[in-house]
Parts: C-alpha cells; structure tokens; sequence
C-alpha cells in the first residue's frame, strides 16, 4: 500500500469500517512509514480532542473560512507532490489538522476564560502537547537517518534553529503551567511546535535521498 | 619553429576537450502554455524566465566535474537539471537559463544554487537549502521555501507562502493571502491588497507594513522576536497586541497600554468597527511597536 493509498483510507481506518483484509493492509503500511505514522497521530489527536469539546459553544468569530481559504489552493497540488515525496503529503496535511486543532481550542479557550480558572492544567493542552512531541520524534528519527547526507553548514543551521524552537517551547510550557488557561500563551506554544515539525520536515525533504 | 608547431598542436587537441565541458548546451521542445517544468540543480545559478512562446529553451553552462545535464519529457511536463556526480561531496555550480511560457507551472529544487525567476504567471514552487530565492512577477500561486537562504519576491499573486529557518525573508507587491515563517531569520512584508496573512518566527523580527481590508484576518506571532507594525492612521480593524513578558508601543492611536501578567507583560487593543478585520499579534518576550506607514 502507498502513502496515497492510505490516506485515502485514514478516515476510515481511524473509524475501524474497513473491512479486516483492508484494515490489516493499512495497519502493515503504518508499521513501516513514519510520515504516516505522524499524520495518523494527529488526526487521532483531533478526534479525540473533539470529544471533549462542549457542544452547545459559540466561536468567537467564523474561524473556517479563513482556514479553508487556505487550505483549498494547496489541496490542487498535493497530488504532484505525493508521487515525490509522501512525507511533504503528510506534514501538510498534519499542518492542517493542526490548523483545525488550534482553531477548535481558541474556541474552547474562549468558553474557559469566561468561567473561573482551572485549577489544573488543561487536559487537551498537554494531550496535544504530548501528540505534537510524538510528531516530532518521528520526524527527527527520519532526519537522523538522512543526516549524513546533509552539508555540514546545513546541519548547524539546522541545529541552531531547532535549539531556538526547543528553548521557546520549554519556556512556554513553563509558562502555560504556571498559568493554564491562557489561551495567547497556548497558541505560542502551538506555534513553535508547529515550527518545530515544519522545520524537521522541510529539511528532511531537502536533504538529497 | 617546430616546438611552437607541437605546442599549438597539443593546445588544439586540448581544446575540444575543455570546450566541450564548459561549452553551453542548448536544448528546447514544444510544450503546452501550462506545462509543467521541473528543474533541479544543486549548485550554481538557476535563472527562470518568461517569453511568450509556447516552447521551452534551455541553456546550460555544465563546468568539467559539475555532472551531467539531463532533459526530457513530452509536451505536458519537461524535467531537466544537472545530475551531480555520483558520490561526489563537493563539485562546482552550474548554470542554467530556462526560458518558459508564461503559464508554465513551475517547480524548482537546489541545494545552493541561486534561483531567479521573473514575469511567470502560474503556480511557482521553489526550494532551496542555502541558495538565494527571488522571485518577481504575477505567478498564480508562489511557495518558497529555503533552510538558510534569503527570499526576495516582489509579486502580484493571490496566494504566497515562504518559509525559512535562517534567512531573510521580504516580500513586497500585491499579495492577497500570505504566510510567511521564519525562525531566526527577519521577515518583511510590505503588500498591497491583503486580506489574510500569518507572519511567524521564533527568534526573527517580523515587520508588517499593510492596510487592512474589510473582514480581513492577519497574524503574527514571534516567541522573542520583535514585531513591527506599520498601519495607515485611519484603518477599520480591530487590533489585538499581546506581550507576555515583553512590551507594547503604540504611536498609532492614543489608545493605552495596559500592564498585564502580573506587570511582567503588555497588552492594547483598539478599534472595531462594522466589518471590521481583526489583527492579533503576540509574542512572548519580545516588543511589538505599532505605528503609522511612513508613506500611503
């Protein structure tokens, strides 16, 4: 099974409504890829943090247009670009769960803020800490794998920035327990995971393989 | 007499040889107005430019050790590039000059190559490691993205997305929706007509320079970089500035800054309004100043 063939699968593999030889088939598939292995992940992280969502809130404004609005142009060539690399496929589309997660928690935030404080940490906060970590393990295993191939230059570029993006990370997260229930610092937070798995991508696409 | 005569000789039997490897190379074909055209070459310069014919022209200067020069493909897609050689760490750059239609989708790959593409229409998507990306024109859809490499596009297009670790990243023109990351590098956006965007580093200062359109929808966020915003002084927007542990300067209006985080950070927000666009822009530590354009 290919990584187009299984993404077009997902849906229903995370539902469990493919029929068992199917099912068995994307399972094996999934074993063997990292990139899909991520964006599984994550659409699992959604749906879970979806159900934990109140049903009866009220966004803020209409966030989905301007999602979508950027969503659709790239969707026309995911296609090309899945024939060259299938992990290019997968963080876009893990960009775009991420997006869809970010925009269901600003919603939630919203609701939060209005009612007393949390006591505790948000518990779909560090759930999607936790996924967003998992992505990025997986990325940095298929980057060290490619690491030899890259120039010396573009490996302490490459090191120098991720070191940017871990110190904000742990400086948001100390941040975000001291006091949980702001959403700004949520989304700085989501932000250089964001950027943290962008980057990890983008150079493992640009290494020569 | 006679030892001139050797040498020319053995300088005429050199010559071919170093020719030939130096020597351009010219190779073109038909190709449909929306072609698709895939180009890559580690090293050395890639120059894309448009012309108004339905065909593709390419030239390539290929130095002895560079690699070899591919080409092929049908009237739908061309691929063409410099095979480095195999197992070679380091080996000198190349040039190419590819003349296109202007609606030829366009993608590029480099390691350290700069690449230079002007006056395309369709879709652009270029890549780079360390090399230099500038891009001028009306491509129907631009994605840049380097690690290290600086990006320089002044475009008119509805949909522009640059990415980079390192580098600097300015974009100037007539964009409608535009995203653009960074992580230590500076970003500049100074556009016209835009309805969305997202500017992002970690460590990166973001400058934006924009008037805001009705309904619009603008973000930027650095964890300590500084951000600086350039508005029109009348501006329908609702405009949201948050420093957790940094500071706010507003010049713009007489709106206040107010403390927050337990002193440790700054807030302002002001404006509104019926259909009004919203701008939030955040960060963690660093300063967001927001002021007047210097020019309309």
């Amino acid at each position: 099974m290919t990584c187009d063939q299984f993404d077009l699968l997902l849906d229903d593999y995370l539902e469990q409504k493919l029929d068992p030889d199917v099912a068995s088939e994307a399972a094996s598939h999934l074993a063997t890829c990292a990139a899909c292995r991520v964006r599984t992940g994550e659409l699992r992280a959604l749906l879970e943090a979806a159900t934990t969502l109140p049903r009866d809130i009220q966004p803020p404004r209409n966030l989905w247009p301007g999602i979508a609005a950027q969503l659709a142009p790239r969707s026309s060539r995911t296609l090309a670009w899945t024939r060259w690399a299938p992990l290019a496929v997968a963080a876009t589309a893990l960009i775009a769960v991420t997006a869809l997660l970010t925009a269901r928690m600003t919603r939630h935030d919203t609701v939060v803020a209005t009612g007393p404080a949390p006591a505790t940490a948000h518990p779909v906060t560090f759930d999607a800490d936790r996924e967003y970590a998992l992505a990025t393990e997986d990325l940095e295993r298929l980057l060290a794998e490619r690491r030899a191939q890259m120039a010396p230059a573009t490996v302490a570029v490459l090191e120098r920035n991720l070191a940017l993006i871990d110190a904000a990370i742990a400086e948001s997260r100390t941040a975000l327990a001291a006091d949980p229930a702001n959403a700004d610092l949520r989304a700085l937070l989501w932000g250089a995971h964001r950027q943290k798995l962008e980057l990890l991508e983008r150079a493992t696409r640009l290494t020569r393989s | 007499m006679r030892r001139h005569f050797i040498a020319s000789l053995l300088l005429a039997c050199a010559m071919p040889a170093a020719l030939s490897a130096q020597a351009p190379l010219r190779r073109g074909r038909s190709i449909a107005p929306d072609a698709a055209v895939r180009i890559f070459n580690l090293a050395g310069t890639i120059r894309v430019t448009a012309w108004e014919r339905d065909s593709i022209d390419v030239t390539a200067v290929v130095p002895e050790g560079a690699g070899e020069f591919l080409f092929g493909g049908g009237s739908a897609g061309v691929k063409l590039g410099i095979s480095p050689p195999p197992a070679a760490e380091t080996f000198p750059g190349s040039l190419l000059e590819v003349k296109v239609p202007a609606r030829a989708r366009v993608w590029v790959k480099t390691e350290s190559a700069e690449v230079l593409v002007s006056g395309l229409t369709g879709p652009l998507d270029l890549s780079s490691v360390s090399g230099r990306i500038v891009v001028t024109g009306s491509p129907s859809e631009l994605a840049a993205e380097s690690m290290d490499g600086g990006i320089d596009v002044r475009v008119t297009s509805p949909l522009v997305r640059l990415k980079t670790a390192g580098g600097t990243i300015v974009l100037r023109g007539q964009v409608e929706d535009a995203t653009i990351s960074t992580v230590s590098g500076a970003a500049t956006a100074v556009v016209t007509g835009l309805a969305r965007s997202r500017m992002e580093a970690v460590s990166g200062h973001l400058t934006f320079d924009a008037e805001l359109l009705p309904g619009g929808n603008y973000s930027l966020e650095s964890h300590s970089g500084d951000i600086d915003i350039r508005l029109p002084t009348t501006f329908n927007g609702a405009v949201d500035l948050t420093a957790m542990e940094g500071r706010v300067v507003n010049t713009l209006t007489r709106s206040p800054v107010h403390s927050s985080n337990r002193g440790r950070g700054e807030t302002a927000s002001f404006g509104g309004g019926a259909a009004a666009s919203d701008l939030v822009a955040r960060t963690f530590k660093g300063t967001i100043s927001i002021g007047a354009q210097t020019k309309p």
